[in-house]
């Protein structure tokens, strides 16, 4: 299986051009490591398009707002 | 002893209150009097005190003899307690916010046009120092040029560039709006090398460098939420963060969840992250109401070329 580190850096472009979404990185849940797709808000346009496993690794998607500098 | 009779005298002898067969007399230090519990160790016993507010704390050896609050007025214990000036809907600002000489990293500090951020490490470059802080805190979102005046206080905090200026503009890493940005870091050189010092307030000297890993309890000192804890919930993250022109994309960031109220503000950018070992992880730049983000520690050492002073 590919790292989840591979698998991030290859999916990070469409994912981060999906509307609402701020950005990608990795997580834990659980205590298994996690693809965590960055959202402004959690909506159900978003929830459809992220898919539940991407390349053997599973997604969580997390509402962060908007990120500033501060 | 009688508690109101002393503070009669207090209010005679420090705040100039005309009271019958007592010298009146002013200490400029003196902003009130009043009666409290006697605090030893910071906390309230039973026994009462004479409370003498004074615009700051001063060790008594480096008071005048007839500035110097006594311990004792008219047999009862006195508590000097620091309430700043008093005035109509003013607070006095936190040690964060104020100006402090060494400044300490986790203080108040920024570019002239800027409104202020935070000073977030003392850093060296061969025998060189540098405070350290971002590029949109010290560089003014690239706008800034070398030589330019930073103020500690920053401006937003009253800092005026005939007073309070600290240091000069020493160099920055460019933020670039059409490729991927890995930090947002500046350095500026102090004007006089005793007017900073490398003890992060509240938290100490960093000691050393560490990765950031998930759930890592990290924790920073910066001037609008000050000393914070939380722990690292992201790591090798790629993002959008909304600057003055619009947004830049950042990647090989982490986020920092706050361990009990939100780890960061507006003004903290700049903030040193440090780990339960004061181990230097990250700098903060950018967050939410919901997260912080920063850059990691060992990219920002090494696009600036410089160390932690230690």
């Amino acid at each position: 299986m590919t790292s989840i580190e591979d698998v991030k850096r290859k999916n990070e472009t469409w994912l981060m051009a999906l509307p609402g979404v701020v950005g990608v990185g990795i997580a834990k849940k659980a205590g298994t490591r996690v693809i965590q797709v960055l959202v402004k808000d959690v909506t159900k346009e978003v929830r459809d398009k992220v898919p539940s496993m991407i390349d053997g690794h599973p997604t969580d998607v997390v509402r962060v707002g908007e990120i500033r500098r501060l | 002893m009688d508690i109101a009779h002393a503070k009669l005298v207090c209010e005679a002898s420090f705040l100039g209150v005309a009271v019958d067969g007592l010298k009146a007399n002013v200490n400029p230090n003196v902003q009130g009097v009043g009666i409290g519990h006697k605090v030893v160790h910071r906390i309230a016993t039973k026994e009462r005190a004479l409370q003498v507010y004074v615009n700051r704390k001063v060790h008594p050896r480096l008071l005048a003899a007839e500035d110097r609050i006594p311990d004792e007025i008219e047999g009862c214990p006195t508590d000097v307690v620091e309430t700043g000036t008093f005035a109509i809907g003013r607070k006095f600002p936190p040690i964060y916010q104020r100006r402090l000489r060494p400044a300490l990293p986790g203080v108040s500090v920024g570019h002239h046009e800027v409104t202020a951020g935070t000073f977030g490490a003392l850093v060296r470059e061969g025998r060189d120092v540098y405070i350290l802080s971002n590029n949109h805190v010290l560089a003014n979102e690239n706008e800034g040029k070398v030589g330019d005046p930073v103020l500690q206080p920053g401006k937003f905090d009253g800092g005026r560039p005939d007073r309070d200026t600290i240091a000069q503009l020493a160099g920055f890493v460019t933020l670039d709006a059409d490729a991927t940005n890995t930090v947002d870091a500046a350095i500026a050189t102090p004007i006089v090398k005793d007017d900073v010092a490398p003890e992060v307030l509240h938290i100490g000297r960093p000691k050393g460098e560490a990765e950031p890993e998930i759930d890592m309890a990290v924790r920073k000192s910066g001037r609008t939420t000050r000393l914070t804890e939380g722990r690292v919930s992201a790591t090798d993250v790629t993002l959008r963060v909304m600057y003055s022109d619009g947004f830049l994309v950042f990647t090989d960031q982490f986020l920092v969840s706050g361990a009990r109220t939100g780890f960061s503000g507006p003004g903290d950018s700049g903030s040193l992250i440090v780990d339960a070992e004061n181990r230097a992880v990250g700098l903060l730049f950018a967050g939410s109401p919901f997260t912080t983000v920063a850059n990691r520690w060992s990219n920002v050492a090494k696009a600036l070329k410089v160390k932690l002073v230690n």
